[in-house]
């Protein structure tokens, strides 16, 4: 019961001089409850990769199931998995189009053709789940609201059609440091909690290293690297090759230990970094 | 020098009444050839600031300056736009022409700069932005970087004295922020450039002389790094974020560790660590 992914390969303006490999063999399984990352540098591969994943783009060769259906067969049903694989795209609130708050998260659950209160109830729900107080912005224009409420705005419609899994693309571009933060509690409430599945898109390890438990790293349309936290870090000079930057902290620990001090490699956050150094110093002092 | 005196801002909603204060009696000073660091969290009114730095806004109440002269005034509002050239956050936004050299010829052609002087501007703005290889080519064909980087050259070419830039990375991937940030310390250092930056990345703040933290229209908290990126848990109250290193060196110090309040980039981390592992 998964995501998988089998030899995929996506070609650019196929059979034309200006044929791009945008996607070269890649096999990769996603399985459910994971909160994965996928990360790579801009053009490397990463958003044709999942655009895959609910058959908005076709393989050029290759296969994609989804719980061991092949979604690009015949006659299966495209609605079906795009419902239960939800994709938030870059800039969603570019998106948005109705009157009303309500009218725009309510948009997919009526086109599935619900009943007008489980509608309703679907709307409150997600705003809930987004942060957002239903009865204060039901009615409010979505275009009246600050950047980041849109945001949420636009990630409460696809969280309306209650999917098993959410790929979000880039979700904290442009948004401030306070608009991430609850960006990313949010995807950890919903993995979590509410046990989606998250595919998170970024090219940004910090933000990557504070949520997720597997990392996959693309470049020029391939795999380059996948694994834990701490098997892609341990790989610096592979990443720094591909104009990827480890956390910070996480280079400081890695500079430590090339000086010759004892010190873990696996630490990604400040609050991690203290606790390791600390615990360092009391037991040299100790002994 | 830019002075930036009791300035407010207010945008009108539709109606008369409904306003909103986006600057509230903001006064600062932007010294000649400094480079200043603006940050806050969105809607802090970061971007409306900088938008009054040229004129493309002008003041509700208060006046800007530019090197004596008033926004207000409408006759010298070109000259001041000449002095102040403005980088915005999407590269894709501001690129006129099919050509590199044509963009970047674009603004000194339309105030009337002989074709030899322009040669040489452009040749020489492009140079100081590393993109002399590019000239030729068709923008759309770059990375962002490359086209922020054409952008910044666009303003050299006018002779541009001072230069803003409203949050010039936050498209771009890690690679084309390392090349504008690049672009932007070496302008300043090397050709005196005056340079705004406002931006939501602390690391390319820590990189200023003088950081000035914006909150709700005013301007809150102003200094050089070492004094404002102490402030841990304002800065956190303040919905922005505190640089990693920085933070891991607060709570080191906390612990009673003695870590220098300078203490921004990792090599000056492992120094101070040091003696301690």
């Amino acid at each position: 019961m998964s995501i998988l992914v089998e030899n995929l390969t996506h070609l650019y303006s196929e059979n034309t001089p200006l044929e791009v490999v945008a996607l070269d063999e890649i096999s990769l399984e996603i399985e459910p409850g994971e909160f994965i990352g996928i990360i790579g540098q801009t053009g490397s591969g990463k958003s044709t990769l999942v655009q895959h994943f609910n058959g908005l783009l076709k393989p050029s060769q290759g296969k994609i199931y989804l719980e061991g259906q092949d979604i690009n067969l015949k006659g299966v049903n495209l609605r079906l998995i795009r419902q239960r694989i939800g994709m938030i795209f870059q800039y969603p609130e570019q998106q948005l189009f109705e009157e009303t708050v309500f009218a725009d998260v309510a948009f997919g659950p009526r086109n599935l053709g619900l009943k007008e209160d489980e509608i309703s109830q679907r709307v409150e729900e997600a705003l809930s789940l987004v942060g957002l107080d239903f009865i204060q912005v039901k009615d409010r224009s979505p275009f009246q609201l600050s950047g980041g409420q849109r945001r949420r705005v636009a990630i409460a419609g696809v969280l309306a059609m209650k999917p098993d899994y959410l790929i979000l693309d880039e979700p904290t571009a442009n948004l401030d440091p306070g608009g991430r933060d609850e960006i990313l509690a949010l995807l950890e409430q919903l993995n979590r909690g509410e046990k989606v599945t998250i595919i998170l898109v970024s090219h940004s390890m910090e933000e990557i290293a504070q949520v997720v438990n597997r990392l996959v790293v693309i470049h020029q349309g391939k795999i380059i690297t996948a694994g834990s936290l701490f098997d892609v870090f341990s790989q610096e000079g592979k990443l720094e090759e591909i104009g990827l930057s480890l956390p910070q902290i996480t280079i400081l620990m890695h500079r430590l230990r090339q000086a010759g001090k004892q010190i873990a490699a696996d630490i990604f956050t400040p609050e991690q970094a203290v606790k390791e150094i600390i615990s360092r110093i009391r037991g040299k002092n100790y002994v | 020098m830019i002075e930036i005196k009791d300035l407010v801002h207010y945008y009108y909603m539709g109606e008369e009444e409904e306003r909103l204060k986006a600057l509230d009696e903001v006064t600062l000073e932007i010294r000649e050839g400094e480079f200043l660091a603006i940050i806050g969290a969105n809607g802090s009114g970061k971007s409306t600031l900088a938008k009054h730095l040229n004129g493309l806004l002008l003041p509700s109440e208060g006046n800007v300056l530019v090197d004596g002269v008033n926004t207000r005034d409408e006759k010298t509002i070109w000259e001041i736009r000449q002095r102040v050239g403005m980088v915005f956050q999407n590269p894709d936004n501001q690129i006129v022409a099919a050509m590199v050299e044509e963009d970047v010829a674009f603004g000194p052609e339309n105030i009337g700069v002989p074709s030899p002087q322009i040669k040489l501007r452009v040749n020489d703005a492009l140079r100081v932005v590393g993109m002399e290889k590019w000239r030729k080519y068709p923008p759309h064909l770059l990375s962002g970087g490359q086209k922020q980087r054409v952008a910044i050259a666009g303003a050299l070419a006018m002779g541009s004295k001072y230069l803003v830039l409203d949050e010039p990375t936050a498209m771009l991937d890690p690679v084309g922020r390392r090349e504008v940030l690049h672009t932007i310390k070496q302008l300043n250092q090397e050709q005196g450039m005056t340079v705004v930056l406002i931006t939501h990345f602390m690391e390319e703040a820590v990189e200023a002389e003088r950081v000035v933290v914006m909150e709700k229209g005013k301007s809150v908290l102003e200094g050089p790094p070492e004094q404002v990126f102490i402030q841990v848990e304002k800065l956190k109250e303040l919905r922005l974020d505190v640089p990693p290193i920085t933070e891991l060196a607060s709570l080191l110090r906390s612990e009673g560790l003695d870590i220098p309040l300078n203490t921004f980039r990792i090599d000056e981390m492992v120094k101070a660590l040091c003696p301690y592992l």
